[in-house]
C-alpha cells in the first residue's frame, strides 16, 4: 500500500479506535492480532513487544479505575473500586493496546525511508512545518534508535565492569551512565551530520514518492467506509443496550 | 592539470591549536596517494578540506581547477569520503536505501537512482545483501557499503580516513581489493592512515604529515626510510630489508 494512504488510513483507524466502546474494542483487538499474524508476526513475536507497554497500560487501567466514581464493586473492597471505574479502566486499557498494536503494524510493514517520504509529502501543505527536515529527522531517529540503545548497553556494561554497581547512590550511578553515553551520542551525531554533508545532503533533498494510483484512492475509501460502519455499529449497539459504554 | 591542488593551506582549531600549516600539494588524476602521520598530525583535517567539510581559513583548495567553496555541491559530488567509522556514515535502513542516499541528494530521477544502486552494490559485491539492514553486515562489508554509498555519487576522487581501523584480516583484504579495483578504474585515491603496512604496496605516492606540515613526499620506496622519524612504523618487510608485498598476495 502507498505510504501516504497507509498513514492516512492509520490516522482514520486510530481515530475510530479512540471513539469505539468496549463492546467493539475486544473484537478490534483480535482483528489486529490476526492482521499481525498474516504480516508474519504471530503471538510469539507479538507478546514480548507488547509486554514492554504492559506497565503503562496497567497504570492507565488502574488510574482510571480508581479515579472514576460510581457504584462500589463489592462491599468487602474499598469504595474507590467501582463498577463504572472497572469498565472505563478496561476500555481505556483496551483502546491503548489497540493503538499500540496498530502502530506496531505500521512500523513492521513500513521502511523508515517510506515513512520519511510520506511525512515529507503529507507535511507539504502545512505552512509552519519544515517537512523535509521533519522527514529526515524521523528517518534518522528510526535508523539510529537501535544504535543508541546499543551504545547505552555498552556504556552500562563498561560501568558495571568498573564496579559502579557497588555504589549505593542511584543518582551517582545514573550520572555515570548518562554522561559518557551522552558525550558519545553527541559525538556520533556530529559525525553523522558530517557524513551526510559529505554525501551532498541539503534541505533541497528530493523524496521520491510514486504517483498515486486509482487503486490507492479505492483502498482509502474502503478503509474510511469500514471505520464509518464500525462507528455506526457501535452507536447502534449502545443505543439498543447491547454494548458496553 | 592536477585534479587536487592545495595552495598554502593553513588551519587552526577554535582553541587556537594549529592543525595544518602552509600545505602545498598537487595530486594528478588517477594517482594512489597515501597520507600517513601520527595521531593529531592533521591527516583527517586535510581530508575534510577536500570536500568542503572544513573550508580553508588560509590558502586555497582546488578540485579540478575550481576552489571548493565556490560550489560545495560540486566538490562533494567529485570527492567521495569514506569515514573511519562506517556506522557513523550509514544512514539508510537497508543496504540499498543507504546507497541511494547520495543520488537522492543529487536530485536524480528514480530510475537513475535504482540503476546506480544496483551498479554500485554489484561493484562492491553486496548485491545479494541489498534488502538487509546495514547493522547485520560484517565490519568489512559495512566498510564496502560505505564505499558503495560514495561510489553512487560518481566521484572522481575517493578519500579514505583510516580505512582499516577495527577490521580483521579478511575485512582488510576486502577493502584493499576494492581500493585496487577503484584505482584500476581510474579513480584518484587518497588514503589517510597511521598504519601504512597494509596499503603501501599499492600506493604510488607517500606523503608524511608531522604536526600539520608535510614532512616528506615522494614515491613510497624513497620516502619509506624516513617515516619512523615522524612516528609512523615502517612495514615489517621493509625493516627486514625485503621488498614490501601486497596483503592481497
Amino acid at each position: 500500500m502507498d505510504i501516504r494512504i497507509k498513514l492516512l488510513a492509520t490516522a482514520c483507524m486510530g481515530y475510530t479506535l479512540l471513539t469505539l466502546s468496549a463492546s467493539l474494542l475486544a473484537p478490534a483487538l483480535a482483528g489486529l492480532i490476526i492482521i499481525h499474524s498474516t504480516a508474519g508476526a504471530g503471538m510469539q513475536r507479538l507478546m514480548p513487544a507488547l509486554a514492554r507497554f504492559m506497565p503503562f497500560l496497567l497504570f492507565v487501567f488502574i488510574a482510571r479505575w480508581l479515579s472514576t466514581p460510581g457504584r462500589p464493586l463489592c462491599a468487602a473492597l474499598p469504595p474507590a473500586l467501582t463498577i463504572e471505574g472497572l469498565q472505563i479502566g478496561m476500555t481505556a486499557g483496551l483502546r491503548l493496546a489497540a493503538l499500540v498494536l496498530m502502530s506496531m503494524l505500521l512500523t513492521r510493514t513500513t521502511l523508515p525511508s517510506q515513512f520519511s517520504a510520506g511525512i515529507a509529502w503529507l507535511g507539504r501543505p502545512i505552512p509552519w512545518l519544515p517537512e523535509k527536515k521533519a522527514a529526515i529527522m524521523l528517518g534518522l531517529a528510526l535508523r539510529l534508535l537501535p544504535l543508541i540503545l546499543q551504545q547505552l548497553k555498552e556504556t552500562a556494561e563498561a560501568q558495571r565492569a568498573r564496579g559502579v554497581g557497588n555504589r549505593k547512590n542511584p543518582i551517582f550511578r545514573l550520572t555515570c551512565l548518562a554522561l559518557p553515553a551522552m558525550r558519545q551520542l553527541f559525538a556520533r551525531a556530529d559525525h553523522l551530520a558530517d557524513a551526510m554533508l559529505a554525501r551532498g545532503y541539503t534541505d533541497a533533498r528530493v523524496w521520491h514518492v510514486p504517483p498515486l494510483k486509482p487503486r490507492d484512492f479505492f483502498n482509502l475509501f474502503y478503509i474510511g467506509l469500514f471505520c464509518l460502519l464500525l462507528c455506526r455499529l457501535d452507536a447502534f449497539l449502545l443505543s439498543s443496550g447491547v454494548g458496553l459504554s | 592539470m592536477s585534479i587536487i591542488a592545495i595552495e598554502r593551506l593553513s588551519h587552526a582549531f577554535t582553541n587556537g591549536q594549529t592543525s595544518l600549516t602552509e600545505i602545498d600539494l598537487a595530486v594528478p588524476q588517477g594517482q594512489f596517494v597515501v597520507i600517513c602521520g601520527a595521531n593529531g598530525s592533521g591527516k583527517t583535517t586535510l581530508l575534510r578540506h577536500l570536500n568542503g567539510l572544513i573550508l580553508p581559513q588560509k590558502g586555497r583548495v582546488l578540485i579540478a581547477g575550481q576552489p571548493v567553496q565556490t560550489n560545495l555541491n560540486r566538490a562533494r559530488q567529485m570527492v567521495g569520503m569514506v569515514f573511519q567509522e562506517p556506522d557513523n556514515q550509514i544512514v539508510g535502513a537497508t543496504v540499498a536505501e543507504d546507497v541511494a542516499f547520495g543520488p537522492e541528494n543529487l536530485g536524480l530521477t528514480h530510475l537513475e537512482i535504482k540503476r546506480r544502486v544496483t551498479e554500485c552494490l554489484t561493484a562492491v559485491g553486496l548485491a545479494d545483501f541489498r534488502h538487509l539492514p546495514p547493522q547485520t553486515l560484517s565490519g568489512g562489508r559495512r566498510r564496502r557499503l560505505a564505499i558503495a554509498g560514495v561510489l553512487a555519487m560518481k566521484p572522481q576522487i575517493i578519500a579514505f580516513d583510516e580505512p582499516f581501523s577495527n577490521l580483521d584480516y579478511p575485512g582488510v583484504r576486502q577493502v584493499l581489493e576494492q581500493m585496487r579495483s577503484l584505482h584500476h578504474s581510474g579513480h584518484t585515491l587518497i588514503v589517510a592512515t597511521h598504519d601504512i603496512e597494509k596499503v603501501i604496496a599499492h600506493a604510488q605516492r607517500l606523503i608524511v604529515l608531522d604536526r600539520g606540515r608535510i614532512a616528506c613526499d615522494g614515491p613510497p620506496d624513497t620516502v619509506m626510510h624516513a617515516v619512523e622519524r615522524h612516528h609512523v612504523r615502517r612495514p615489517c618487510a621493509h625493516r627486514l630489508g625485503q621488498p614490501v608485498s601486497s596483503w592481497l598476495n
